[in-house]
């Protein structure tokens, strides 16, 4: 009986060892709440993401809001998360106007919140100190990037008629604006209208439909509206009806709401249309792609394409605060994400796998642990911010999956 | 024993008792389930925050409702209403005249629409139907290049001193004392269970239904100042479900849409807890923000059915 005993002791024993040397220490679980304005397809791949393959290995469990309307909603559900245990928020609202109310109510809970969100966003909030960061767009990044794609795609020969949807730029939207504002120095440029820095932001911050042209071979139409609204469709729409306008540049991941649209348009008025949007991955943009119209030419001509991993990377800097890692974020600025043009389906068809698969993530959780200190103890701010402008790009992601 | 059973049921002391004792077992399952978190000072406190602006509107709206009529504007002139009160903070900086002016906006705008249906002798239930969709306009229009605010480091100090719950407890009192000491309430329910044999016995309806609908406009107006103190501020989509809000409410406390002597003023309150106290039980299960609201949307229905009392026979056989 006693040896029987002393053997299942050293079984035990040993067995405990294992259990105690296996495997890298795991953080105490925290619980974070992800509070979202619109329910597209990019957050309902990052729920699963989330909650089916980064959550379980990092401990983290989380609680995600539906469809956010107004402020009191948001306001409601930041503090239904707090009394359900959550320590710290993904915010994925974004509006610059009630910035210092969601800075207020986390300071009034303690809670740690990253956002997803515009600099101008971030300059506002703050007031308590618990802000880690945002990810966002880079306005000279972004209006970079619009500048070279833009380039390529209005190649300043013959005519050029374009209606150009600026969405939420008379908004100061913080995408919109530098999106809008490359693509018309892009034109301005090879078609060498002459427009001044002052003519062009004006122009780029219309809040009413504004035409202008050169008199000549270029005419340009902004149009403002929020996707989704029946304004935005009709204002749009009557640009298009009227025939005169062949080219359609959409300042954000809009294209989705006008696929019909056009569809129908290019029928009644017999009139081919191009149309260049800024995007996301989604089964709107790959219809544009794949589907010829009429003419035998893709509904969609090209994007500039934004892989939609931005939830992940946001994560990285709140996890980073929640683990008192604070030197990492470097004053609370803005990790920007990368764009990349692509110009046909085949292109698309590519980065279209991104995040569809396991073995296609953006970002694995090794990558993703090179990300937060507390696994990467070499992990320093600089570091962080390439991290964040590499792997987010959509040509890094199919390097590196080996995407065909 | 089934038969006593039946009668309890059956009788008027179990439907005013029901609203309290579904509350209270709500309160009961949450406590259990999540370990007593439910149940802390912490959350007991924002629930009832949460409540305030429907709590408050809801108790204005029984006025209304139990007269068998429906004000379906009530989220937007609230909507209206913030946006006057932080305009009146803009030009004043002075919170209680933002508040005071706020109660003036909401029954002068009421006031109105009465106005309008005694010139036009307009039913009063269709005016709010195009007072709804006025307001809206305004809002939608008003507010298309961004939200109005107020600095929310002047709101925290009134959330601390928990001001809402204080304009709820005072509301609920006067309302409570109008409603069951006055001939006002009994009036409402009066209409409510049968106009013709009200008018029949004096009773003033034009004076009593304009009545219902100006004391809706208090409940209204500090409804609005609640949600200025919780949000200080107001965008193009604030506000969107507020109506529904309310009416779910009532509904969920037992209080029949069609009027009558089965209204009760405490089901504003009571309904909005319920609601509240649901939303905040179910996230903290872990249950998602979509099944919350099929959730309240089930439990609706149930207490629409079981409080909508049937014919226990045809039509037909009860004339023999």
């Amino acid at each position: 009986m006693k040896k029987l005993l002393t053997l299942l002791l050293c079984i035990l024993m040993t067995l405990s060892m294992f259990g105690c040397s296996n495997g890298e220490k795991k953080p105490e679980k925290v619980k974070i709440a992800v509070g979202m304005m619109n329910l597209t397809e990019e957050y309902v791949r990052m729920q699963d993401y989330f909650d089916n393959y980064l959550g379980p290995e990092l401990n983290v469990e989380f609680i995600y809001s539906s469809a956010l309307a107004n402020i009191e909603e948001y306001l409601t559900f930041i503090e239904n998360a707090y009394t359900a245990g959550a320590t710290g928020l993904l915010d994925f609202f974004g509006n610059d106007d009630f910035a210092e109310a969601i800075d207020a109510k986390c300071a009034e809970y303690n809670m740690r919140y990253a956002t997803w969100s515009a600099p101008s966003y971030l300059a506002l909030q703050n007031a308590s100190g618990l802000l880690a960061g945002g990810i966002g767009s880079d306005a000279t990044q972004l209006r970079e990037a619009t500048y070279n794609w833009g380039k390529k795609i209005y190649d300043g020969k013959g005519e050029l008629h374009l209606v150009l949807f600026t969405i939420g730029a008379f908004m100061n939207s913080a995408q919109q604006v530098p999106s809008t504002t490359g693509a018309v120095q892009a034109v301005n440029e090879n078609y060498n209208l002459g427009l001044s820095d002052d003519q062009i932001k004006a122009l780029v911050f219309s809040a009413a439909p504004t035409e202008w042209t050169n008199g000549s071979n270029v005419t340009m139409m902004f149009v403002p509206g929020i996707p989704g609204m029946l304004g935005d469709f009709d204002a749009v729409g009557n640009m298009i009806a009227e025939g005169k306008y062949d080219h359609l540049f959409i300042a954000g991941d809009a294209y989705p709401y006008f696929y019909e649209l056009i569809n129908r348009y290019e029928k009644e008025i017999g009139r081919n249309f191009s149309v260049d949007s800024l995007a996301a991955i989604n089964a709107g943009v790959k219809v544009g792609f794949t589907e010829l119209d009429e003419y035998g030419t893709p509904r969609l001509n090209s994007v500039l394409l934004k892989t939609g991993s931005s939830g992940v990377f946001a994560l990285a800097l709140l996890l980073n605060a929640m683990y008192g890692n604070e030197e990492v974020l470097g004053g609370h600025g803005v990790f920007p994400l990368s764009y990349d043009p692509l110009y046909s389906a085949a292109e698309y068809d590519k980065a279209s796998k991104i995040d569809s698969t396991p073995d296609y993530y953006t970002i694995t959780v090794e990558e993703f642990k090179q990300m937060v200190k507390f696994y990467n103890k070499d992990l320093t701010y600089e570091k962080l911010y390439e991290y964040v402008k590499g792997y987010s790009a959509a040509s890094s992601v199919i390097e590196r999956r080996n995407i065909q | 024993m089934k038969e006593k059973i039946q009668r309890f049921i059956n009788s008027e002391l179990f439907e005013n008792l029901l609203p309290v004792l579904i509350l209270i077992m709500m309160t009961l399952l949450f406590a259990i389930l999540t370990g007593g978190r439910f149940m802390s000072a912490t959350n007991i406190k924002l629930i009832i925050n949460q409540a305030t602006v429907i709590a408050l509107i809801a108790t204005g709206a029984v006025f209304v409702y139990s007269s068998g009529k429906m004000n379906i504007a009530m989220g937007s002139t609230t909507c209206v209403t913030v946006m006057i009160g932080i305009l009146i903070y803009a030009r004043t900086e002075s919170l209680p005249m933002t508040f005071v002016g706020s109660i003036i906006a909401s029954i002068g705008i009421m006031a109105c629409v009465v106005f309008l249906s005694n010139l036009l002798h307009l039913d009063m239930q269709a005016l709010t139907t195009m007072l709804m969709v006025f307001m809206q306009s305004i809002q939608s229009i008003v507010l298309v290049k961004g939200s109005w605010a107020i600095p929310y480091s002047t709101v925290i100090p009134l959330q601390k001193a928990n001001i809402p719950m204080i304009m709820l407890f005072a509301y609920f009192i006067i309302a409570m004392f109008l409603y069951d000491f006055t001939p006002i309430g009994r009036n409402l329910e009066y209409i409510g269970e049968n106009r013709t044999c009200a008018q029949l016995t004096g009773i003033k309806l034009n004076k009593y239904v304009a009545l219902s609908y100006l004391f809706c406009s208090v409940g209204i107006g500090l409804g609005a100042g609640a949600f200025i103190i919780r949000n200080a501020s107001i965008g193009p989509s604030s506000g969107s479900s507020l109506n529904m809000d309310v009416i779910l409410a009532m509904v969920l406390a037992g209080s029949p849409l069609k009027g009558g002597s089965k209204s009760k003023i405490y089901s504003g309150i009571i309904g909005a807890l319920i609601s509240v106290g649901l939303g905040n039980g179910l996230t903290m299960l872990g249950i998602g923000s979509y099944y919350i609201q099929i959730i309240k949307g089930i439990l609706f229905l149930v207490i629409l059915i079981s409080t909508s009392k049937r014919p226990d026979s045809l039509p037909v056989k009860q004339m023999l």
